[in-house]
């Protein structure tokens, strides 16, 4: 029965300690206008294809924290959809892998996990279930530029990683 | 005893029954066999056909040169991949993982390079050659269909079958590396071939499976290293360090480069840049020269 269990879901649950986690939303800066088009509907290898593209551009924003093997990135896509990739290579043109189950369709809202939690938005308490307990904070760093000038990133906020 | 006969007997007859009634079953239990998986490789390929397209070039045969990625005439490794060269086969398989964004998406990656190049201005003329090379050598790659019974096949996961098919260890750890699942059988199976005939590529190979290694796992050269316990980073690490190309003509940096690397020279520099900590870098330089000892044992028995 323990053989039957999906290899990725293990590498799952061991990755869960140690992976960072981000979220990437075509919908916003830096990312907006980045792969419009893409969605939960699409066909497999042209979202893996997109994810690893958005990842690649990620990682070249200067000063961001570097996504890694091992790394789980929430997408956000135009149609309002969304889904999860494991970052299982850098080496390989379908290095970012689907996370199956975790799509959620713009209609169904929510779910999911890996969100982004803004502190100037407010926040209410949760008492002794708080689902952030667990979490920690980063800075969220923002990239813009004016016409074809240079890329400016500063920090506008906080990430949570759980 | 008798509980546990019963318990066998049980087991068996379910394991029968889930053949029987449940092909998607029957699919896993054969993908566990290695030489099972090897032998369904052979089959597929042997029944495929690669047809070239309408006006495809005539291809001259020729010398393969693997000492500089850049120098690889993409028509010319077709050709002696045709021809059932398995060293071939795996680099053409690269070749397709290399190009493949080129080929499926030509302008997003067109418009990849230059958004990369704009926001990380030092990558740009690397970034650039990476385009036009491309341009130049990947074109070669889409005069041929391969037919697969009847359907048309995903040419890396071909090549990589036949590369296997012929014995080359480097595709099969690709192929497991690619694969949902990794049994046990076929881990040790891998860790045996890697300690029989390892050349550095398969032992960075083998690295972008070893976070796949839950289990302990003696190496088979001493007996002594448990490899599940080994840097992730420090078998590439090995590799480059005994000959493996991992410089900036190499294509390990294109996907490095692509990812946010430019800036480094090589893969051992990015993967010692990963390492979050003074210690996390001894203990990878620590491991890495263990992997290297084992490199060297393979190369003089």
């Amino acid at each position: 029965m323990k053989k039957r269990i999906p290899a990725l879901a293990l590498l799952l649950i061991s990755i869960v300690v140690v992976a960072a986690t981000f979220t990437i939303d075509t919908t916003k800066l830096p990312y907006l206008g980045h792969r419009t088009g893409t969605s939960i509907h699409n066909e497999p290898a042209a979202r893996m294809a997109d994810m690893r593209s958005l990842a690649g551009f990620h990682n070249n924003i200067p000063g961001v924290k570097q996504i890694v093997k091992g790394d789980i990135i929430t997408y956000k896509w135009s149609d309002g959809s969304s889904e999860k990739g494991l970052v299982d290579s850098l080496l390989r043109s379908d290095g970012v892998q689907l996370i199956p189950g975790s799509e959620t369709s713009s209609s169904s809202g929510g779910g999911g996990g890996g969100f982004t939690y803004d502190p100037y938005e407010g926040g209410g308490g949760f008492g002794e279930d708080d689902p952030f307990a667990m979490c920690f904070t980063e800075p969220r760093t923002a990239c813009i530029r004016v016409g074809g000038g240079p890329w400016e990133c500063t920090v506008v906020g906080t990430n949570i990683v759980c | 005893m008798k509980k546990a006969i019963i318990v066998l007997a049980t087991l068996a007859v379910s394991t029968v029954l889930a053949i029987l009634f449940f092909p998607r079953a029957k699919r896993e239990i054969a993908n566990e066999s290695t030489s099972q998986a090897t032998e369904q490789a052979e089959q597929d390929t042997s029944k495929s056909i690669i047809e070239p397209h309408q006006g495809a070039e005539k291809i001259t045969a020729g010398a393969l040169s693997a000492a500089n990625w850049f120098s690889i005439d993409f028509t010319e490794l077709t050709h002696q991949a045709i021809n059932g060269d398995a060293s071939a086969q795996w680099t053409l398989a690269k070749a397709y993982d290399y190009c493949r964004m080129f080929i499926d998406e030509e302008e997003n990656f067109r418009k990849d390079i230059k958004t990369f190049g704009e926001m990380n201005p030092g990558s740009r003329s690397y970034l650039i050659r990476i385009e036009n090379d491309m341009e130049r050598r990947c074109p070669a790659l889409t005069r041929y269909d391969i037919d697969q019974s009847g359907k048309k096949a995903d040419p890396i996961k071909f090549w990589l079958q036949a590369s296997a098919g012929s014995g080359n260890l480097t595709a099969n750890l690709r192929l497991a590396a690619l694969s949902q699942k990794l049994s046990d059988s076929r881990r040790s199976k891998l860790i045996q071939e890697l300690g029989e005939r390892g050349q550095p590529e398969d032992f960075f190979e083998f690295g972008q499976l070893a976070h796949r290694l839950k289990e302990p796992a003696l190496d088979p050269w001493t007996k002594t290293v448990d490899l599940s316990k080994i840097h992730h980073e420090a078998w590439a690490v090995a590799a480059c360090r005994s000959g493996l190309d991992c410089s900036k003509q190499s294509s390990i940096m294109f996907y490095i480069c692509y990812m946010g690397g430019c800036r480094y020279e090589n893969y051992q520099q990015y993967a010692f840049s990963q390492a979050a900590s003074e210690s996390e870098r001894a203990r990878l330089e620590r491991d890495a020269q263990t992997i290297q000892a084992f490199i060297s044992r393979n190369r003089n028995p």
